[in-house]
């Protein structure tokens, strides 16, 4: 039972990886395509948003998510990592970026660290699909802004009365539970039960 | 009564044709001969048709033998709907933007905001790049508009670096980007119904 | 069709003057809806008419695409008129109209003077006052769906619907049902319930709106005696008694209410509750018909949906609470005749 925990070894994206890499057309073959992703990492971590080709966009994000992925997960004292960002980030200063702003930028996020998001195109147009790749926390104005989370809406009011419903039933439960073991312990204590009540009927004419 | 009488007078056409010929016979073959001289004379023809006489200096293309079907032709004509269809369809992955009101296709960014948002951005990128330049960066970057002093204390910018935009806020540009959207409430005194029904 | 409900009409405007229609107690549910619905159209068309000469009125629309000044006729054009100037959307999405930024106006209400207008849907960042108009309209549809859904043979005396409170989970009508004593709704039944209700809202109606004197709703509603006797407190409090139309079917309601049926997305009736009255009281019982809905455009999880419609088969009793307090005011004081015991 010597087998290693592959989830020590390697960072898990909060992306999803598709299984085979994909292939980015150059003349020097995987050369050149790492040299292509290399160049567009670096672009997003300088800029922070950068619009590209569509496949170029979905390739590059997931070798960025594992450069801050790795940065956060070892430090700046790690030489392998170090040595990482020292390949993938073509102008040097970025590395003083990486661990200084976006390792505290990140490390306390439990989603991914990059958005990517569809550019409009012209309808029928026969130009290649663009995406928009930016870091999270940039200090742009907000994209795509979703109008879905704001709590007044009709249905996210019903499901928190719901989700206050579930939890009040529940405290109840565990209060009659409480109760219930202290009339095992005295039985001759009779009122507890009844306070419960009133509490939990307290706790419902509060909402 | 009409029939019959019809049928009289064919009779006596009849007989009459049977009987002149059979007494009488053919008109004389000397009339005739001159008459049959006289036509052949003038249609003879002097030469043996030919195609090539049609054609000339030209050539023969292949043209269809047979007739297409129908069902070929309209395939031809409107696709398959199977494959390729080709009548016009209505679009219907097309979305209103609820902040602009444009148009925009479903799973992209509408395209009035992203224009506007990109040369704001644009704006931004080139003033980093310009104040930072290639020095190592350490900070966190944070935009501040014009009339816009910073309003937190000291301690609070101490982390961050400050890059100033020589114009107004726009108005869309929400100033608190990292805190939750969603609008206060407003303080309009709006008259709240009283009794619902 | 026409003629005979022409002839009511008639017969009702030469008893006018003698006595109130004793008859008219025993009009079957569907020849009451009928009569109802015309006497809503003749007055209609009669306050339509009383507006005379055409004057123009300015509105200041705010909102997307771009701010603009409509030039609108004075008392017949309506927030809904304004928004087919501009998209599709506009009609199809907005819910509400909000008039100098503070009064809640209906989509098909006609303006009465200069004002600023902006269009309510279902996402703008303040929906609390949208979200009780569509809460409010699902009420109102449930009675609807309810006087439609029964055979002729079972009466349908619609009693009255409380203001809307959406964090109880529910959308509720009181209907008396007197030939069924006691009738606990099989699951299939409650699907057929929520069926017509789909039905009745796919078909895309507006929502009218109409103000009326007392004497006119009393003969509205003269076949149900639960609204006969609440359409005087009503009166009394706010001068003339607010009637809404969807289809056939009028109801009493204060108002506002949202544009259209069709904006009624993903709904279920879930539950009916018996009521008992006092002994005391001319009301022997009411059934709770208890429902959920939500806007068309709302994408739920079919699993959060069934959550909710859990909750909605509870019955929503009214506890003294801050909130609910104003809420519960009004339910009383339209349960006054009846003097419903709410346990």
């Amino acid at each position: 039972m010597n087998q290693a925990d592959v989830s020590k070894l390697v960072s898990k994206l909060r992306i999803r990886v598709p299984a085979e890499p994909r292939k980015l057309r150059n003349i020097k073959g995987p050369e050149g395509r790492i040299d292509k992703l290399r160049k567009t990492v670096t672009g997003l971590i300088k800029y922070e948003r950068i619009e590209l080709n569509s496949n170029r966009g979905q390739e590059a994000r997931q070798y960025a998510e594992r450069l801050i992925s790795e940065a956060i997960r070892h430090g700046d004292c790690h030489k392998p990592t170090m040595d990482i960002a020292d390949y993938w980030l073509l102008e040097k200063e970025l590395i003083h970026k990486l661990f200084k702003v976006l390792v505290p930028r990140f490390q306390d996020s439990n989603t991914c660290y990059t958005r990517l998001l569809n550019a409009p195109r012209i309808i029928h147009s026969r130009n290649p699909d663009k995406v928009i790749l930016e870091l999270k926390g940039n200090p742009y104005p907000v994209l795509g802004s979703n109008k879905m989370n704001n709590r007044f809406l009709i249905q996210n009011v019903l499901l928190d009365a719901a989700k206050y419903d579930y939890r009040q039933a529940k405290y109840a439960e565990f209060a009659k539970k409480i109760v219930n073991k202290e009339e095992k312990i005295d039985t001759t204590e009779t009122e507890a039960p009844s306070i419960e009540k009133q509490q939990s009927d307290d706790k419902l004419t509060q909402s | 009564m009409m029939n019959r009488l019809w049928k009289i007078v064919d009779l006596v056409k009849h007989m009459e044709r049977h009987f002149m010929n059979n007494f009488f016979g053919h008109p004389p073959k000397e009339l005739a001969a001159i008459y049959v001289h006289q036509t052949y004379s003038k249609t003879a023809p002097t030469k043996k048709y030919s195609l090539k006489d049609l054609i000339g200096d030209g050539y023969l293309m292949a043209v269809p033998k047979f007739r297409r079907t129908v069902e070929k032709r309209w395939k031809r004509k409107f696709g398959s709907p199977d494959y390729v269809w080709k009548m016009i369809v209505p679009n219907k992955n097309i979305k209103v933007c609820q902040e602009c009101g444009h148009h925009h296709e479903l799973g992209r960014l509408c395209e009035n905001c992203y224009k506007r948002i990109e040369n704001e951005t644009k704006l931004i990128k080139d003033k980093i790049v310009e104040k930072l330049g290639n020095s190592p960066i350490d900070k966190e970057v944070v935009i501040l508009y014009e009339n816009e002093a910073p309003e937190q204390k000291s301690e609070f910018w101490n982390g961050k670096r400050i890059v100033e935009m020589k114009k107004e806020r726009p108005s869309w540009f929400s100033k608190n980007l990292l805190q939750k959207s969603t609008q206060e409430p407003s303080d309009s005194k709006d008259v709240k119904p009283i009794d619902l029904a | 069709m026409k003629r005979s409900t022409g002839l009511i009409h008639k017969s009702i405007f030469c008893n006018n003057h003698s006595k109130p229609l004793s008859s008219s107690r025993f009009l079957s549910t569907q020849e009451a809806v009928e009569r109802r619905n015309h006497l809503f159209t003749l007055e209609k068309k009669r306050q339509h008419e009383k507006i005379g000469r055409i004057e123009k009125i300015e509105v200041n629309y705010k909102g997307v695409p771009k701010n603009c000044t409509l030039v609108m006729n004075k008392g017949i054009s309506t927030p809904y008129d304004c928004a087919r100037h501009f998209t599709e959307w506009h009609v199809e999405t907005s819910a509400l109209a909000l008039l100098d930024g503070s009064v809640y106006w209906d989509m098909h209400r006609p303006l009465n003077e200069n004002c600023t207008l902006e269009l309510l849907n279902y996402t703008v960042n303040e929906p609390q006052q949208v979200n009780k108009a569509f809460w409010r309209t699902c009420s109102f549809l449930l009675g609807a769906c309810a006087s439609v859904a029964f055979k002729d043979t079972v009466p349908v005396k619609l009693h009255s619907f409380p203001g809307p409170d959406i964090r109880s989970g529910s959308f509720i009508y009181d209907i008396d049902l007197p030939s069924l004593e006691d009738w606990k709704p099989t699951q299939q039944e409650l699907y057929t319930l929520s069926a017509e209700y789909v039905k009745f809202c796919r078909r895309g109606l507006p929502l009218e709106r109409l103000e009326v004197g007392e004497e006119l709703a009393k003969e509205m509603f003269v076949d149900n005696p639960y609204k006969e006797a609440q359409i005087p407190s009503i009166a009394s409090r706010h001068g003339n008694v607010t009637l809404y139309r969807a289809g056939d079917h009028v109801d009493i309601s204060k108002g506002p209410m949202i544009s259209n049926t069709a904006q009624v997305g993903k709904c279920t009736v879930a539950s009916v509750h018996k009521l008992s009255g006092s002994p005391n009281s001319n009301v022997k019982q009411l059934y709770r018909f208890q429902g959920v809905a939500l806007p068309t455009n709302v994408m739920l999880n079919h699993f959060a949906f069934s959550i909710l419609v859990d909750r909605a088969k509870k019955r929503v009793s009214f506890i003294m609470s801050n909130k609910s307090y104003q809420i519960f005011i009004y339910f009383f004081s339209f349960h006054r005749y009846g003097t419903i015991i709410i346990s």
